[in-house]
């Protein structure tokens, strides 16, 4: 039998949003380390944003 | 312009790209929802760079005056792309900061009181917090341990929330290489929380 060539891989790779959107390896990797990598979100401090405000009135 | 009328909800609906209109246009209050739209992303990116807090906030700061200052002065062309505009400006500042220190990012610094922790849906007890607040230590080191570009990628992607085309432009590579780096962090976070018997599902 013969073995034909079909770029798929690459057809993924060169797709931006393969890890987006795929029901590849990856994205499924990606769906499962998700929740843990967002428990990580943070925010600057109430005072922080004050600062950037307050300069951002001034003209 | 005059296409938005000044409300909360308007504002809200209002694309960052209205929004950064409105502010070149006079509206200094419209300043406060692009930051409430972006401040976690933005901050979360520099923090996992810099891994300090304090130093966080001093390049979030910057990083949003030199925001306000270029668009005061008309200087803005990025159109439609106010995230990935301010994420190069918070990248560029880590890079001198770092450059200024003449160090690179190790994994040395202790890390300081997790804000999250005093975010709780519900009243946990003091092993779930110690245990919690392990896990994030943990998932902090393993995300530093990864090399600097695969790192980069993964703050870049899920922090920034940045597709992979802007982080192919922000980091001067191609598409091709982004995808990929995010692919080995990804792979070795996986083998680092295998390792660490750290339960990727939300226990």
């Amino acid at each position: 039998m013969t073995k034909t060539f079909t770029p798929t891989r690459f057809k993924e790779l060169s797709n931006p949003t393969a890890l987006e959107q795929g029901n590849n390896p990856d994205q499924k990797l990606y769906e499962a380390i998700k929740p843990k990598l967002d428990e990580l979100y943070r925010e600057p401090s109430e005072e922080t944003i004050a600062k950037i405000l307050k300069y951002a009135k001034k003209r | 312009m005059g296409l938005i009328k000044h409300t909360p909800m308007r504002l809200q609906q209002a694309s960052d790209q209205d929004l950064v209109k409105l502010y070149i246009n006079g509206d200094e209050a419209v300043i406060e929802e692009l930051l409430r739209r972006h401040k976690s992303k933005i901050f979360t990116s520099i923090y996992l760079l810099v891994k300090d807090q304090y130093l966080a906030e001093d390049i979030f700061q910057d990083a949003f005056i030199k925001v306000i200052n270029t668009l005061r002065s008309g200087r803005y062309n990025e159109e439609g792309k106010f995230l990935p505009w301010v994420m190069r400006i918070a990248h560029n500042l880590v890079i001198d900061y770092f450059r200024k220190e003449k160090r690179t990012p190790t994994i040395t610094s202790s890390d300081g009181t997790d804000v999250l922790n005093l975010i709780q849906i519900h009243e946990e007890s003091a092993e779930e917090r110690i245990l919690r607040e392990q896990t994030h230590t943990d998932l902090r080191k393993m995300i530093h341990h990864l090399p600097d570009e695969q790192k980069e990628v993964l703050i870049m992607r899920h922090y920034a929330d940045l597709s992979f085309k802007e982080i192919a432009e922000l980091t001067d590579v191609s598409i091709n290489t982004a995808l990929g780096r995010m692919r080995y962090a990804l792979s070795n976070l996986r083998k680092m929380m295998n390792i660490k018997e750290v339960s990727i599902s939300r226990s």
